[in-house]
């Protein structure tokens, strides 16, 4: 039974404009007409989120409640609507008239839905539909080239993958189920803190595993150069923004509920190493790469890296204060480099980049576009006083303050290494003169509405973000301080 | 207000000329520079010379959950500095007036630079001083790489990535230290700093020396300066060697030698050491330079060297030295890659076998140059001489051998200057000189106005170092009396400088290492 106003309903309105996408699409063969009613939910679904921010559980008569709304899920998913809205235009310019379907739009709505439910999910159950519900759109559009080899070897390998890991994550829940036998958090969370056993720290590891797959972090990541590069560059973009973001919120969830206590310590060790094998790993290797999509990927890698330096300081304290503000900088950094994701990903479809030396010159053939992506690179060096600086701060802060020193200095030594990929492209881009051959970017055909629009808005918000984060930072705080 | 308005007001022209149409961005720029000196004015005014510490702060919350403020304040060092960065402002933007490429882009990223800079100098709050110290990376990052020389991509990446994991260091110790004293505000760290037990001191020092000592930059740590240096367009040398070598130095006055007293009075002596290596070593690879601007860059290195060295000594004559020697590097060294730049401009080399009789040819050139180059020699009368010598007596009582050996530096200093006036200015026109004769004109008048500040500062300061010794005189003691070793003290010798105020020589410490 659904009272108004239902936490319910800024999901509902997503799935609702999925289905209603999907006949517009099919009865008027019009993918144009999908992508406005999906913009048109978004637009709906962000002001339900902000207007009418409810909280509270969603279950079944009698049973444990399946989903808890929090102002953490909220401002997740308002996070979440926001990037959404963006990769649109993406979704658009990306693919030629032939594969530019309705289909599309569907498809991120969907996404958005599983994702959007990822950080309400308050029982095992919720937690894997949603999660499958996220990643089945993202493995059915990275095959979405069909015709492309690499685009069907990326949709293969990350189907393959994926559901293996999906498995895993399975069979870590059971085995809680066997230890516990609760599947709602709040029964997990009683039962794992009344007596932890070995049996519930192997299903918790097993878990940590799968969330580890998903976000890329060594040595989970082997997918990621390949998918990335294979993937439709959109799809791309939606890989590094959407899931990275939904799962990242999540972790931050089990790790404050079910999986807290001494579960959280021995998940904390574990991601102390995640974290530093992706660091390592990331930063060196995208400096070798001639491609920008798997450089960006090892960027991903790395920067995931950096998100679980405080969720590392997360799972290895009791103290609230401290619990709220490394998931607070946790979160900022998810979703600034999210946004800082999909404005790259939208500057390489607009000017059709796919190497390294077709930048050259850009600040010679399209100065805008140069200062936009330099702003963008620059954030994502963690160069002040831009967001991707005051990400690493808020994210960094609260790990030396758990006592994790060691761990923030390799993360800020290995930023330095991060740095100089950024450094190498902004140097390509507005040092290096314009191979001869290349066309002027201002006599190209523009085909892609609200591309523009979306680099300069990323852009944009990456400077502002970094010259005044309080707002934001204080949202994520307030957000961080009521996770259930 | 005034200091909100001197890191806006660079940073506001740097925006404008930008978006200004392309021949007025100079004439923006040119304002903007001209207004921020106005400023310092009325800062100097409302400035109390009697008082340490911070004064005119101004705070504004920036991050308030976790105490971190936008907090501006100056003090006496911090307003000499400031006052010699907006003092170089108008300068290299009028040395810049014929920069050909993108002119919008070039000075704004020069107004751009000079307001992160001022912001370094004013800011009281950890965060937002490294925001500052890193943000100014940006701009000359540009610079270099936009306007530079043939290898110019190589010395952007090396300057950026070198100064870069300096100061990740620094980061770290900073968040550290504020988490423990509660606050970002660094003024109040000292307390906190204090009561850590010395090796957590020391690892706190060289973190923070980490990043200061890259861009100072010391021995051996310099690497990066001489390609920056020579592949910069004479705007960012002027700026990277007037200002941002200072920042280092500044740096060290504001975190090392206040917080960590104790693992100064450890390390100082060595420290001294790799000061006095670097102002010999540096001297006599200047000396063999064949290229002027690599010449001038390496004699940065060599008096950064003797900054290190008064810094270190923890006397506050050598305070006295090392600050004066910043100051007065600051003028001369910008005024030599301003004289380079001039010729540059002309006769398009810095070979010094290109180069010859131009003394004949330019007599106003060769009249300007040869100030500077006596002022870079410590001339008495000249204001380098009042402050290598405070700095060469201020060392002495800490590590007396290493001075001594800094000593000899000095005399090589003179070599390597006396050769390069003579290379550029005296003996026959080489070939290629008389091949351009005439490219090779005088200064004009806005050339004429370039120098004129800094010839009229070189005696000025040489005369009376007071007008600058009497801003930091405060902050200076009390620094002195912080990093001194509290030993008893036998005898105490005074000196008087320019006959007006006595300056007491305190605690002359015998170091027995």
């Amino acid at each position: 039974m659904i009272i108004l106003p239902s936490p319910l309903y800024p999901v509902l309105m997503l799935a609702l404009g999925a289905l209603l996408a999907l006949l517009v699409g099919s009865f008027t063969r019009s993918a144009g007409a999908a992508f406005l009613l999906a913009g048109q939910t978004l637009v709906v679904a962000t002001l339900l989120l902000f207007a009418v921010p409810t909280t509270g559980a969603v279950s079944f008569e009698a049973g444990p409640a399946l989903l808890a709304f929090s102002p953490f899920s909220n401002l997740v998913a308002l996070m979440l609507v926001l990037l959404g809205l963006l990769l649109l235009p993406l979704l658009w310019a990306g693919f030629g008239p032939e594969r530019r379907r309705g289909e599309l739009a569907v498809l991120l709505l969907l996404a958005l839905t599983g994702a959007m439910l990822l950080p309400a999910a308050n029982h095992m159950l919720s937690l894997y539909v949603a999660l499958e519900l996220l990643s089945f759109p993202l493995y059915i559009l990275c095959a979405w080239q069909r015709d492309d080899a690499k685009s069907s070897e990326a949709g293969l390998k990350y189907f393959v993958l994926g559901s293996l890991l999906s498995g895993i994550m399975l069979f870590g829940i059971s085995l809680l189920y066997a230890a516990t036998g609760a599947l709602d958090f709040a029964g997990l969370f009683n039962a794992m803190h009344a007596a932890p056993s070995p049996l519930m720290l192997t299903g918790a590891v097993l878990i940590l595993a799968a969330f580890a797959f998903k976000l890329s972090l060594v040595p989970f990541h082997f997918y990621t150069p390949d998918v990335y590069e294979g993937a439709p560059t959109p799809i791309t973009a939606m890989l590094a923004a959407l899931p990275k973001l939904a799962l990242g919120a999540l972790l931050i969830r089990l790790l404050v509920g079910p999986l807290s206590g001494t579960t959280a310590v021995v998940l904390g060790q574990g991601l102390t190493i995640l974290a530093m094998a992706s660091m390592v790993v990331g930063a060196p290797m995208a400096i070798i790469q001639g491609n920008l999509k798997r450089l960006l990927a090892f960027s991903t890698i790395a920067n995931l890296g950096f998100v679980a330096v405080p969720l590392v300081a997360l799972a290895s304290t009791t103290s609230g204060l401290l619990v709220a503000e490394s998931a607070a900088g946790a979160l900022f950094y998810l979703f600034i480099y999210g946004l800082t994701s999909v404005g790259l990903f939208a500057a390489l479809i607009y000017g059709n980049f796919t190497r390294i030396d077709d930048l050259k010159g850009l600040g010679q053939r399209a100065p805008w576009l140069a200062t936009a992506m330099g702003t963008l690179l620059f954030s994502l060096a963690g160069i002040p006083p831009l967001a991707g600086f005051t990400a690493k701060l808020l994210a960094f802060l609260p790990a030396v303050q758990g006592g994790h020193t060691l761990l923030v200095l390799l993360a800020v030594l290995m930023s330095v290494i991060a740095a100089a990929y950024s450094l190498w492209l902004i140097k390509v881009m507005v040092f290096d003169a314009p191979a001869a051959n290349t066309t002027s970017l201002n006599t190209a055909p523009m085909q892609a509405p609200g591309l523009d629009v979306v680099i300069g808005f990323t852009a944009l918000l990456v400077v502002l973000l970094g010259l005044f984060p309080a707002t934001l930072q204080t949202l994520c705080l307030a957000a961080a301080t009521a996770i259930y | 207000m005034i200091l909100f308005s001197l890191l806006f007001t660079p940073l506001l022209t740097a925006a404008l000329s930008l978006l200004a149409p392309k021949l007025l961005a100079k004439y923006v720029a040119l304002l903007g520079a001209l207004a921020t000196l106005a400023l310092c004015w009325p800062l100097y005014l409302a400035f109390d010379t009697n008082l340490a510490g911070l004064q005119l702060q101004a705070t504004a919350p920036w991050l308030p959950s976790l105490g971190i403020n936008f907090g501006l304040g100056v003090d006496g060092i911090a307003l000499a500095l400031l006052l010699l960065n907006n003092l170089l402002t108008p300068l290299v933007v009028l040395a810049s007036w014929r920069e050909g490429r993108n002119q919008g882009a070039f000075f704004a990223c020069l107004l751009a630079l000079a307001g992160l800079v001022n912001g370094v100098f004013m800011a009281t709050d950890f965060v937002l001083f490294y925001v500052f110290f890193e943000a100014s990376l940006i701009p000359l990052y540009l610079l270099i790489g936009l306007w530079g020389g043939a290898n110019r991509v190589y010395a952007a990446l090396k300057f950026f990535l070198y100064t870069f994991a300096g100061s990740v260091l620094m980061l770290v110790a900073g968040l550290w230290l504020g988490l423990q004293a509660g606050s970002f505000a660094f003024a109040a760290w000292g307390s906190v700093a204090h009561a850590l037990p010395l090796t957590t001191q020391i690892v706190l020092f060289l973190a923070f020396l980490a990043a200061f000592a890259v861009k100072i930059p010391m021995w051996p740590f310099h690497t990066w300066l001489p390609d920056a240096h020579v592949q910069a367009p004479t705007a960012g040398s002027v700026i990277l060697a007037g200002v941002l070598l200072k920042l280092g130095a500044y740096g060290l006055l504001r975190f090392n030698l206040p917080l960590f007293p104790d693992a100064v009075t450890l390390l100082g002596p060595y420290l001294m050491w790799a000061g006095a290596i670097a102002v010999v070593y540096a001297a006599l690879v200047a000396w063999v330079q064949t290229d002027i601007k690599k010449l001038i860059a390496y004699s940065s290195v060599s008096h950064m060297g003797l900054v290190t060295m008064g810094l270190f000594s923890g006397t506050e004559m050598g305070l006295h030295g090392a600050l004066l020697i910043m100051l007065n590097h600051g003028i001369v060294s910008a005024g030599l890659f301003l004289v380079i730049g001039v010729m540059y401009e002309r006769l398009h080399t810095r070979e010094m076998r290109n180069l010859g009789g131009l003394a004949t040819l330019m007599p106003g050139y060769a009249f300007t140059l040869v100030v500077l180059m006596l002022a870079a020699v410590a001339l008495p009368g000249t204001n380098g001489f009042v402050g290598e010598f405070l700095g060469l007596a201020g060392s002495f009582p800490t590590n007396p051998w290493a001075t001594a050996l800094a000593t000899t530096g000095v005399i090589f200093g003179a070599v390597y200057m006396l050769v390069f006036t003579r290379a550029v200015l005296f003996g026959a026109p080489s070939r290629y000189v008389t091949d351009n004769q005439q490219a090779a004109t005088d200064l004009n008048l806005r050339e004429w106005a370039l120098f004129a500040p800094l010839l009229v500062l070189i005696p000025l300061l040489g005369i009376q170092p007071k007008l600058a010794m009497d801003l930091w005189q405060p902050q200076v003691s009390a620094l002195a009396v912080k990093s001194a070793p509290v030993l008893p003290v036998p005898v105490s010798s005074s000196l008087v400088v320019s006959g007006t105020t006595p300056v007491i020589i305190p605690s002359a410490p015998t170091v027995s290492h």
